[in-house]
C-alpha cells in the first residue's frame, strides 16, 4: 500500500511516472549489455563446435563452459551470438533514427518554413510513401542495392524520414506563426538564424517523442529484413538473422529462434511504453509553454 | 516646436497601398497611406482594429504575410525605399535603424533561451562583440529599461518575469543596438493598467535620450495625448485626419475623429459633463467599403455629396488635414465643441 | 539499357516478386483415399520440360511421370522404353526403332515424327540440356518407327541423353497452351496446373501398360520444412522429401511416419577460382581439403545422412570411380601452405547461394571454422540466387559452395559440361583432362566411355579442382499407409507405383 501510493503521488506530482523508469531501466539494461556483454563473452563467428551443436540451453559444452541459453546449429554460444547481436541491432537502430531524422527534419523544415512548390512537393512525396507499406519499400530497396550495414541503415532511414518530415514540418508552421519569430526578424535575424534559434529548438521536443516512438519499429524492420536474408551479410550476428536461420530447427531446438525473438520483443513493448508515456508527457503543442 | 525640416525626416510613407489575395480578387487593407516621422517626434496611428494600422507597421518592417501584395507607393527611410530594397538590405536595418515593440510580450521573446542570451546574441550578431562585451552591453540594456538587480537576472528564461517586466524586456532588445526608428505596435494593451503608464513613460524617456523618431500604434487615446507629437486618424484603410495633437483633439476635422473622441470619458480637469457618446454602427466590410466617402453610413453629418464623392484631404493649416467635405465647417464650428 | 540498369531492373523485379511471394495465401488441403497428396520442396514454376526447366527437378519430377523417354536408366543400367531397340549404321549415326501400338493419351499413335519434334523443341528451346545435342547435324525420320540421329562427330551419351527427353505429341508442341496441362504417353496426364503453387495429375486412359495404383496425384509447394513435416504428422499430405538431416533424425522416431534415406546423383563441391592468387597453386588447393574433417562433418552436421565423398561425382553414376581420399590433416596442410608461400595462411571469400540446399549456411560456416584453424581467413558471401549465379558464371569469385546433380546419370554431363577449358567455369585448364572428356564423349563403345571418365575424375579430384566433400542422401517421409514407394537415385521421386491403404 505503501509504495503504491508513493508511485500515485509521484506520478501526480511532476516526478517520472513508472510509465518511464521501468522501460527506461529495462532499456539502459539492453545498452549495458550490449555494451560490455561482448567484452565479457565474446562471438566469433568462425568458432563452430560441431560437437556441441543444438545444445539446449544449460548445457555444459565440450570445452567445459555452461551455456546458458544453448547453442545454435554449429555450436556456438546462443547468449554470446545475441550479445553481439544486440550491440548491432541498437546501433543500427540508432543510426537510422539519426539519419531518418535529420532528413526529416531537413525537409519538414523547409517545407514548413518556406512553403510553395517545395512543400507541396515534398509533403506530397511523403504522402505517396505512407501509402505504401513501409517493409515492402524496405524488402524491394533492400533487393536491388545488396546487403550491407550501409544499405540496411539507408533503407531504414528511407522508411521513417516521413514520420519526421511531418512532425517537423506541422512544428515548423506553428512556430513560424509566433510573435517570437517576427520579434526576431524585427532585430534583423535572418532566415538561418530563425531556423536555428526559434524552429529547431521547439522541434527537440517531438521528434525525440517521435523517435522513442519509432525506435522500437526500426529494431523489428531491421529483423525481418534480417530474416528475409535481405539484411546484414552472413558472418555479423543480427537478432533477426538468428530467429531467421533457427527456424529449420522450431521442432528440434526451439531456443535458437525462442530466446533472441524473447529478447526482441522485451525491448520493442519497453520502448514503445517508454515512447507512449514521453509524447503523452511531452506533447508537442505544448513545448512552448 | 517647429515644423521639421526635411533633413530631419526620417521615415515617409507615400501613397502606400496594400491588398490581401483571397478568393475573387484582393482585399485593399490599406490605401492612400501618407505620413511622415521625423527625429525626436512621436507619430500615433490612431485607429479601431481592422483599421490598418498594423498592415502599415508591418509593411515597414518587411513582415507582411506572403499573401499580402504592395501595390503602390513608397516607404522611404534614410533617403532609401524599404519597398524596393532586397529583403537581405532590410534586414540588415531592422534592429540597428529601425526596432519594433510588440503588442503582447508574453509570446515576443523566444521561450528556450535565457534573456542574457537572447540579448547579448543580438550584440555578437550585429556588432561582432564578444562573448563577455556582450554579455556586459546586455546587462546595461536591461539596466537602461529599468529592470532591477539586471546582472543576476540575465539567467532567467522569460517565463520567469512579469507580464510589466517581459514589454521592458522586449523594449530593450528593440532599443538595444539604438536604432532612428522605433515602432511600437499597441505597447500597452496586453498590459495592467497600472503598468501602461510605466511603459508609456519608460518609451518616452527613451526616445528623448536616444532622440529617436518613434511610430506609436494604439487606439488608446489617452496614451495619444501623454507622449505624441503628431497623431494621424485611420478609418477602414485610409487616413481620415492628421495633424498636430492638440489641434487635432481641440479641433478636430473629421467627424469619426470627433466621435472617437467624444467616446472617451471626459478627464477630471475637463469640467463639463457630458453623456458619453458612441459612434452608431460598425466600420465597413473591406470588400464592400461605401461609395464615397467610406464613412458616411455612420457619420451623422452627412450630406448627399458624402455619398457619391470620395472627401480629398483638406488643408486646415499647420499640417493639419482631413478627408471630410466638411472639414473646415467641423473646424470652425465653435458651437460643436462649447 | 546500359547493364548497371538493366541489372538493377533485374533485382528490382526479383524484389517485387519476394514482396508479392510473401503476401501468398497458402492453399487448403483437400484429402481422399484415392489421392496421393505430396508436398513438393521447391515450387513447380512450369510444366515445359523442353526449355528453361528442362534440367529443373520440380519440373522433371512431375513431367517424368507424364512424358516418357525412348530409354530409361534402371539399376545404373539404360534400357529400352519408348524404343524397342538400336543400333550404330555408322559411327555418326543413332537409328531408334519405335516399339509398335504406343498411343497418346488423347488416343493420337506415338510416330517417329513425336519423337523428331520432342528432340527438336528441346535443341530449340535453348534450355540447360541443349547443349547436350550440340552435334546433332539432322534428326530423320525413315519411316513411322524408325529415327535416325545424325551427328557431326562421334557422340557416345546420346543414350543417356536420351533418357533425360520425354516424348511428347508433335501436333500438341504447336499449342501455346499445350503445357498448362500437357499429356504424353506415361502413366499420368495432367489435370490441374496453377504455377508454383498446385499440380494435379490423374491416370492416362490410354496408358498402355498396368494402370497408375493411385487415381490422382497433387503437388503442393510448401517451402517450409516444419510446415511439411506438420502438414505430414497432421495427415493432411501424404508424402514429402528434400528434409535436412536435423530433421530425419526426428522423424525416425515418428510412429506414423517411414523415411527412407538413398544415395542420389547429387553432391556438394567447392569450387576454387584457379585463375586466381593464391589458388593456382595446386598445393594451397590441396591444404584446404587437407584441413577438413569430413567424417566429423558427417556425423555431427550432417547425423549420418550423407556420404563422405570418394570421387568428384557420386559413385552411382555412369563413369565415376573410386579416389584416395584426402585425409584430415592440419598439420600437412600447413606444410602445403609454407611450402606454396603462405606460411601465415590468407585471405579470401567464399561465396553460395541462400537457396542452394540443405544446411548451406551452417555447412559452410563449419569449413570456414576449419580453415580458420590453420590461417585460412575466409569471409562468408551468402548471396541471393541470382546474384550468385551472374557472379559464378562472370567467374567473379575466390571460392563457391555449391550443390551438383548429375541429372541424366553419366559423368559427361557434370565432368565434360563443367570441366572442360572452354567451359571456363572455375578457371582451371588442363589440356590432357580436355582430351580425356572431349574423347570419352565422341566414344561409342560405353564400357571404353567409362574408363576414361574413370581417368578424367581422378585429375579433377589429385588436382584439386575443388573439394569434393559429401555426396547426398534423399530423403524421402511418408505416412505409413503409403506404400509401393520406389527410391530413384536422380533425387526426383515419382509416385506411378506408389498406393494408398
Amino acid at each position: 500500500m505503501a509504495d503504491l501510493s508513493a508511485t500515485t503521488t509521484l506520478a501526480s506530482g511532476r516526478a517520472l511516472p513508472l510509465g518511464i523508469v521501468l522501460p527506461a531501466i529495462v532499456v539502459g539494461f539492453y545498452v549495458l549489455a550490449a555494451v560490455i556483454g561482448p567484452i565479457l563473452l565474446g562471438f566469433d563467428p568462425v568458432a563452430t563446435s560441431l560437437a556441441d551443436r543444438l545444445k539446449p540451453p544449460m548445457t555444459a559444452l565440450a570445452n567445459g563452459s555452461l551455456s546458458l541459453l544453448g547453442t545454435d546449429a554449429v555450436g556456438r554460444d546462443l547468449l554470446a551470438q545475441m550479445l553481439a547481436g544486440a550491440r548491432i541491432s541498437l546501433a543500427v537502430g540508432a543510426a537510422t533514427l539519426v539519419l531518418a531524422s535529420l532528413i526529416g527534419v531537413a525537409l519538414g523544415v523547409v517545407a514548413g518554413y518556406w512553403g510553395g512548390a517545395v512543400d507541396t512537393v515534398v509533403m506530397r512525396i511523403a504522402d505517396i510513401q505512407l501509402g505504401f507499406p513501409s517493409i515492402l519499400l524496405a524488402v524491394l530497396v533492400a533487393a536491388v542495392i545488396g546487403p550491407s550495414l550501409t544499405n540496411v541503415i539507408l533503407v531504414l532511414a528511407v522508411t521513417r524520414w516521413v514520420v519526421f518530415a511531418r512532425v517537423a514540418r506541422a512544428q515548423t508552421l506553428t512556430i513560424k506563426s509566433r510573435t517570437f519569430v517576427d520579434a526576431s526578424r524585427t532585430l534583423g535575424a535572418t532566415d538561418a538564424h530563425i531556423i536555428i534559434n526559434c524552429i529547431l529548438p521547439a522541434l527537440v521536443a517531438p521528434i525525440l517523442v517521435v523517435a522513442t516512438v519509432q525506435f522500437g519499429l526500426v529494431i523489428v524492420a531491421e529483423a525481418s529484413l534480417s530474416f528475409l536474408g535481405l539484411g546484414l551479410p552472413v558472418g555479423i550476428p543480427t537478432w533477426g538473422g538468428t530467429i531467421s536461420a533457427g527456424r529449420s530447427y522450431l521442432a528440434n531446438a526451439w531456443w535458437i529462434s525462442t530466446m533472441p525473438g524473447i529478447a526482441l520483443s522485451i525491448l520493442v513493448i519497453c520502448v514503445g511504453i517508454l515512447g507512449d508515456t514521453l509524447r503523452d508527457r511531452l506533447d508537442p503543442n505544448l513545448v512552448t509553454r | 516646436m517647429p515644423p521639421a525640416t526635411p533633413s530631419e525626416r526620417c521615415l515617409t510613407v507615400s501613397d502606400l497601398a496594400v491588398g490581401f489575395a483571397a478568393r475573387g480578387g484582393t482585399i485593399l487593407a490599406l490605401e492612400d497611406i501618407s505620413f511622415h516621422v521625423d527625429a525626436g517626434e512621436t507619430l500615433s496611428l490612431l485607429g479601431e482594429s481592422g483599421s490598418g494600422k498594423s498592415v502599415s507597421a508591418q509593411a515597414i518592417m518587411a513582415l507582411l504575410p506572403d499573401t499580402a501584395v504592395v501595390s503602390s507607393g513608397t516607404v522611404r527611410f534614410d533617403g532609401k525605399d524599404l519597398l524596393a530594397l532586397p529583403r537581405r538590405e532590410t534586414r540588415r536595418l531592422c534592429g540597428t535603424e529601425m526596432g519594433m515593440v510588440f503588442q503582447d510580450p508574453l509570446t515576443a521573446l523566444n521561450p528556450v533561451f535565457t534573456v542574457g542570451d537572447q540579448i547579448a546574441e543580438l550584440f555578437r550578431v550585429r556588432q561582432g562583440l564578444g562573448r563577455r562585451a556582450a554579455r556586459e552591453a546586455a546587462a546595461d540594456v536591461i539596466d537602461t529599461v529599468g529592470i532591477p538587480d539586471a546582472r543576476r537576472r540575465l539567467g532567467n528564461y522569460p517565463h520567469q518575469f512579469s507580464g510589466g517586466m517581459r514589454q521592458r524586456l522586449v523594449i530593450a532588445m528593440a532599443i538595444a543596438l539604438k536604432p532612428r526608428l522605433l515602432i511600437a505596435d499597441e505597447p500597452t494593451t496586453a498590459l495592467d493598467v497600472t503598468v501602461q503608464a510605466q511603459i508609456m513613460d519608460l518609451l518616452g524617456r527613451l526616445q528623448r535620450e536616444h532622440n529617436m523618431a518613434m511610430l506609436l500604434i494604439t487606439h488608446d487615446l489617452g496614451v495619444v495625448a501623454d507622449v505624441t507629437d503628431r497623431v494621424a486618424v485611420m478609418y477602414s484603410g485610409r487616413i481620415v485626419e492628421t495633424g498636430d495633437v492638440r489641434r487635432v483633439y481641440d479641433r478636430p476635422g473629421h467627424p469619426y475623429t470627433r466621435g472617437l473622441l467624444a467616446s472617451v470619458p471626459a478627464t477630471a480637469g475637463g469640467g463639463k459633463h457630458q453623456p458619453l457618446a458612441t459612434i452608431g454602427g460598425l466600420p465597413p466590410n473591406p470588400q464592400r467599403r461605401p461609395q464615397g466617402c467610406t464613412f458616411h453610413p455612420r457619420c451623422p453629418f452627412a450630406q448627399d455629396i458624402c455619398r457619391t464623392e470620395r472627401p480629398p484631404m483638406v488643408d486646415l493649416g499647420n499640417g493639419h488635414g482631413a478627408t471630410c467635405h466638411f472639414a473646415r465647417e467641423m473646424v470652425a464650428d465653435d458651437r460643436l465643441f462649447a | 539499357m546500359n547493364h548497371v540498369s538493366r541489372d538493377i531492373f533485374r533485382r528490382t523485379i526479383r524484389g517485387l516478386a519476394l514482396a508479392a511471394a510473401l503476401a501468398m495465401p497458402s492453399v487448403a488441403l483437400a484429402q481422399s483415399a484415392d489421392v496421393l497428396r505430396i508436398a513438393n520442396p521447391v515450387a513447380v514454376t512450369s510444366l515445359d520440360s523442353f526449355g528453361a526447366q528442362s534440367a529443373d527437378q520440380p519440373t522433371i519430377s512431375v513431367m517424368q511421370q507424364v512424358l516418357e523417354p525412348l530409354v530409361i536408366r534402371k539399376d545404373g543400367q539404360l534400357q529400352p522404353l519408348l524404343a524397342a531397340s538400336w543400333e550404330n549404321p555408322d559411327e555418326l549415326t543413332w537409328r531408334f526403332h519405335l516399339n509398335e501400338g504406343i498411343t497418346f493419351a488423347d488416343g493420337s499413335p506415338l510416330t517417329s515424327a513425336d519423337v523428331k519434334a520432342s528432340l527438336q523443341r528441346l535443341i530449340d528451346g535453348k534450355g540447360p540440356l541443349s547443349g547436350l545435342w550440340g552435334a546433332v547435324e539432322a534428326i530423320e525420320t525413315p519411316d513411322d518407327l524408325t529415327v535416325d540421329i545424325k551427328t557431326n562427330t562421334r557422340l557416345g551419351t546420346v543414350l543417356s541423353n536420351l533418357s533425360m527427353l520425354g516424348i511428347a505429341p508433335a501436333a500438341a508442341l504447336e499449342d501455346p497452351n499445350f503445357f498448362n496441362a500437357p499429356f504424353g504417353t506415361g502413366p499420368y496426364r495432367v489435370a490441374e496446373f496453377t504455377p508454383s503453387q498446385f499440380v494435379a495429375l490423374e491416370r492416362n486412359p490410354e496408358y498402355r501398360g498396368e494402370p497408375a495404383p493411385t487415381a490422382r496425384l497433387e503437388y503442393r509447394y510448401i517451402p517450409e520444412v516444419s510446415g511439411r513435416i506438420t502438414a505430414l504428422e497432421n495427415n493432411e499430405i501424404d508424402v514429402t522429401w528434400g528434409l535436412p538431416p536435423d530433421q530425419v533424425a526426428q522423424v525416425r522416431d515418428s510412429q506414423s511416419l517411414t523415411v527412407e534415406s538413398f544415395p542420389t546423383f547429387g553432391n556438394y563441391y567447392m569450387w576454387y577460382n584457379s585463375s586466381r592468387e593464391p589458388f593456382t597453386d595446386v598445393r594451397v588447393r590441396q591444404a584446404m581439403w587437407h584441413a577438413i574433417d569430413m567424417e566429423e562433418i558427417k556425423t555431427f552436421l550432417f547425423d549420418g545422412t550423407a556420404e563422405v565423398a570418394k570421387g568428384p561425382i557420386p559413385q552411382d553414376i555412369f563413369g565415376a570411380a573410386e579416389q584416395t581420399p584426402y585425409a584430415y590433416d592440419p598439420e600437412k596442410a600447413r606444410q602445403l601452405l609454407a611450402e606454396a608461400g603462405y606460411p601465415n595462411g590468407f585471405t579470401t571469400t567464399m561465396m553460395w547461394s541462400s537457396m542452394c540446399c540443405t544446411n548451406i549456411r551452417e555447412f559452410a560456416e563449419t569449413l570456414i571454422s576449419y580453415w580458420a584453424a590453420v590461417g585460412i581467413q575466409v569471409t562468408p558471401q551468402e548471396l541471393e540466387r541470382a546474384t550468385w549465379l551472374e557472379n559464378l558464371l562472370a567467374l567473379n569469385w575466390d571460392s563457391t559452395l555449391a550443390e551438383g546433380n548429375t541429372i541424366t546419370g553419366d559423368a559427361d554431363f557434370t565432368l565434360a559440361r563443367l570441366y572442360l577449358s572452354t567451359a571456363n567455369r572455375m578457371g582451371y585448364a588442363n589440356p590432357e583432362l580436355d582430351e580425356l572428356l572431349l574423347a570419352a564423349r565422341a566414344e561409342i563403345d560405353q564400357d571404353k566411355r567409362a574408363e576414361l571418365y574413370a581417368e578424367a575424375g581422378k585429375i579433377i579430384w589429385d588436382d584439386a579442382v575443388g573439394i569434393f566433400p559429401l555426396d547426398m542422401m534423399m530423403h524421402a517421409v511418408y505416412r505409413n499407409e503409403v506404400t509401393g514407394f520406389v527410391p530413384t537415385p536422380t533425387g526426383m521421386p515419382r509416385f506411378d507405383t506408389v498406393s494408398k491403404q
